[in-house]
């Protein structure tokens, strides 16, 4: 006749190996991926671990995968979204170096997606050095997205990094940019034209709410 | 009891002790058989686990390890708290023929049941919702009476089209 001691070891360490068990399954798939069908869901999970290992985020893949499942994309749409999502990020952190962001490499990853050399990403990445990545390259991305020649965004961006431009600065310089579009101008021409003239409002408080980049989105409170 | 007596008792003991013992014709086969058979690993660990012992610190050590994978387990379950300062943000849509209005993206796992936005009598069709985001780039869109997805009119546009119509971006730094 066994114990009450006896009972307890086997009690406790069914349970153990019960918990242990369900943690190990949790920890190698994320919940939120049963919403993908085993297909699309074997052939994201191999990019996801593929970046883990790397030392990459995963979360924007994991978020790549949860739109194309939403949007009611294909097991290949999603897969090859996933996968080219990855290999940007991976490219971006090759250049931007271990001590980049989740922030800055999903916005480096969009830039690259825009067609913008890694070339220049290096290079902005080192005028910027200590002042952060994220705002440039989002307008980088945003400029390419809304037209502009990505040699004259590219160009423009760098103009205002070498300025030693803030946050606010690159801002303005893309407002300034799409006003002209919608005024008329070429969106290169506009670029160029941004990027030559804008020098004397570079550092002007206030004007522009430094958190917020997309005008319809609007901090709580503002008009 | 005499000593006549105690002898006889003596007596008939030691002729019992001396008697051979009869261990049947199979007995010795069956030793050796049972002497070869090896024990599994799992019967050996079974042993160990159900071994008694003088001190219960083996089973403070088993509820030790649970509780560990238990605290492990929770927090895979759990939301991350954002450890990044947090902007609340104002989404707005104009949409007079709308009946419903949510927004996705990738701030609620792009479903779009989670957030929904109001709106009021009288607007003229002007839904809204507060969002809170952290710092990053973030790209959404709206989906509206369940079916379509809008892109925001007034907002940038993400530079990938993976997914057919491009979402909208929204950049918090």
């Amino acid at each position: 006749m066994r114990s009450a001691l006896q009972r307890i070891y086997l009690a406790v360490g069914a349970t153990a190996l019960g918990i242990t068990l369900q943690a190990g399954g949790l920890a190698a798939q994320d919940q939120r991926l049963a919403r993908l069908d085993a297909a699309t869901r074997a052939g994201v999970t191999v990019v996801i671990d593929s970046l883990r290992a790397g030392g990459l985020p995963t979360e924007p893949l994991i978020q790549k995968a949860l739109e194309g499942a939403s949007k009611g994309a294909s097991a290949d749409r999603i897969v090859m979204a996933v996968r080219a999502l990855g290999r940007d990020l991976g490219l971006v952190h090759a250049l931007l170096g271990p001590s980049a962001t989740e922030a800055e490499l999903v916005a480096g990853a969009a830039a690259v997606r825009g067609g913008v050399a890694g070339s220049d990403i290096a290079a902005l990445a080192r005028l910027q050095a200590g002042r952060g990545l994220l705002v440039p390259l989002s307008v980088l991305a945003e400029l390419v997205a809304r037209g502009v020649p990505v040699d004259s965004a590219a160009a423009a961006v760098t103009r205002v990094a070498q300025r030693g431009g803030g946050n606010a600065d690159f801002n303005t310089l893309e407002r300034g940019i799409e006003h002209d579009i919608e005024a008329g101008i070429p969106a290169g021409a506009a670029a160029s034209v941004r990027a030559g003239v804008q020098g004397p409002p570079i550092g002007v408080p206030g004007a522009v709410n430094r958190g917020l980049r997309g005008r319809p989105a609007r901090p709580v409170g503002r008009p | 009891m005499d000593e006549p007596e105690l002898n006889d008792t003596l007596r008939r003991a030691v002729e019992e002790l001396r008697r051979p013992v009869s261990l049947g014709q199979n007995f010795a086969p069956r030793v050796l058989s049972a002497a070869r058979r090896r024990r599994s690993p799992l019967a050996g660990a079974m042993d160990w686990l159900l071994r008694p012992r003088l001190s219960p610190l083996g089973g403070f050590v088993l509820v030790g390890a649970a509780a560990a994978v238990l605290l492990l387990l929770l927090r895979a379950n759990t939301p991350a708290i954002p450890t990044h300062p947090v902007t609340r943000i104002q989404f707005v849509l104009r949409a007079p023929a709308a009946r419903s209005v949510t927004i996705v993206g990738d701030f609620n796992n792009w479903d779009p049941s989670a957030t929904p936005l109001a709106t009021a009598a009288g607007s003229g069709g002007i839904w809204s919702v507060v969002v809170p985001l952290h710092t990053g780039r973030h790209e959404y869109a709206f989906v509206v009476d369940g079916r379509a997805w809008v892109s925001d009119p007034i907002a940038p546009r993400s530079t990938d089209q993976d997914f057919g119509a491009p979402n909208s971006v929204v950049t918090i730094s």
